[in-house]
């Protein structure tokens, strides 16, 4: 009898915790503002004690760090985050772009995997491309016979998905067992077609020369990369309103505006117009500040996600608060310099900015990567004071 | 998508015309989600 009373507290729970995202992702105002922390898979394995290396190539171990961070740490989504870097399958290809530290950080170098002479080859066939040239040069087991390759190829994919799987099966059991909302975390990742190209094809000194050296094949590679991108984004089902394509974006801030208006901007708008007409909204993660670019925020889909490192959440408020939503702003740099009572205040002052009229969610700046990096205690009393102020 | 790395499954049929019409309703599901991973880990791998 207790069990079920506790059962059906769980339920009640992810019920109500859903319902205040669908509020405000359907533009609603809801009973209170949810609450989305992001901390990160380092972030918990810390936490509990663990060695980062060991629990990453052991996941047997992750039910035990997650939970110590579900038990801990207020939130309304899991707050156990998906492992993106999972070092089994970059072993396994001998990856150069994510390579695990003595720390057991997994550190991302700078790689390029297309040469510039090579863009017409991306442009004529992105996905030929990627699987004939750019993986055997960024992944060093692929580059060998067709026979060697096959087999390294089966068993990273087998590795991939082994990991994914064991990971989605925890978090799914833990969100069933605290009562964490279904909706309102990260279901898919894709990114902007020049971040695409930028990121690891290119690289980021690649890519700025580039613009000015070969302004038309970067513009035409871009626009070769979009399909890529928007079935990248899109869920093996039906999607709904209250999923999302993650699409953090990367290199907006470092090029000049004109250099966005043609490269960035045009794709980018492409692939999130497509995916909302599709039936699948996008959250962007808006990296760095983009308060230079808020007019062209605006013009994206209706009720498209927008989670901000930096800039004036005044301004965004303003000018962005009324069409889409908004999160983030929350500097965790003053969860470590800041007193209690500060950090506090800062929450408040944020919410006060932002809540008005729905269409936020509480969360940090940017994900927590170190627990040494934040003041736990702080870290604890935020999250707590606005699951009990932050009500409508 | 023009790449020889990717098959629709009507691609996959034109190929395979031994592929048995009774199956195929239940065939789909399984042969396309294995195309469908395979996508999204080699994305995965340059995201």
């Amino acid at each position: 009898m207790k069990d079920m009373a506790a059962t059906l507290d769980r339920t009640a729970l992810a019920e109500e915790r859903t319902q205040l995202f669908k509020d405000v992702f359907d533009g609603k105002i809801p009973k209170r503002v949810p609450i989305s922390p992001s901390l990160t898979i380092e972030f918990a394995i810390q936490y509990a004690g663990k060695n980062l290396a060991d629990v990453q190539w052991n996941h047997l171990l992750l039910e035990e760090v997650y939970e110590k961070v579900c038990q801990d740490f207020i939130s309304d989504t899991n707050p156990a985050a998906m492992n993106l870097r999972n070092p089994v399958h970059y072993k396994l290809l001998g990856a150069r772009n994510f390579v695990m530290s003595s720390s057991g950080f997994m550190q991302h170098p700078e790689v390029h995997g297309l040469e510039a002479e090579e863009y017409d080859e991306f442009i004529a066939s992105p996905y030929d491309c990627i699987m004939e040239r750019i993986l055997p040069r960024i992944y060093t087991e692929l580059d060998t016979n067709p026979a060697q390759r096959a087999i390294v190829f089966a068993k990273a994919f087998k590795a991939y998905y082994d990991e994914l799987f064991t990971a989605l099966g925890v978090i799914g059991k833990l969100t069933e067992k605290y009562g964490y909302a279904s909706i309102g975390g990260i279901e898919l990742l894709t990114e902007a077609p020049f971040d695409f190209v930028a990121d690891q094809l290119r690289g980021f000194k690649g890519i700025t020369g580039d613009i000015r050296r070969y302004p038309d094949k970067v513009e035409a590679a871009c626009e070769a990369a979009l399909p890529l991108m928007i079935k990248q984004g899109m869920p093996p089902y039906p999607p709904t309103k209250y999923g999302a394509a993650f699409i953090p974006l990367h290199m907006a801030p470092y090029i000049r505006p004109k250099d966005f208006e043609r490269f960035y901007w045009p794709t980018f708008k492409k692939l999130v117009d497509e995916l909302a007409a599709k039936g699948q909204p996008s959250m962007l993660f808006v990296e760095h500040d983009w308060m230079r670019y808020i007019d062209y925020l605006y013009e994206l889909p209706e009720n498209t996600r927008m989670w901000f490192e930096y800039g004036d959440p005044k301004l965004v408020k303003e000018k962005l608060g009324k069409k889409h939503i908004i999160s983030g702003f929350y500097p965790i740099t003053l969860l470590k310099t800041g007193t209690k009572q500060q950090c506090i205040d800062k929450a408040k002052e944020l919410i006060d900015i932002l809540a008005p009229g729905g269409r936020y969610y509480f969360g940090f700046d940017k994900g927590i990567i170190t627990a040494d990096s934040v003041d736990l205690g702080n870290l604890q009393a935020v999250l707590e004071y606005v699951a009990e102020n932050a009500h409508y | 998508m023009n790449t020889k790395y990717y098959r629709t499954w009507e691609e996959y049929k034109a190929e395979h015309p031994e592929i048995d019409e009774r199956l195929e309703g239940v065939m789909v599901p399984k042969m396309q989600s294995y195309e469908e991973m395979m996508f999204g880990f080699v994305m995965m791998l340059l995201m």
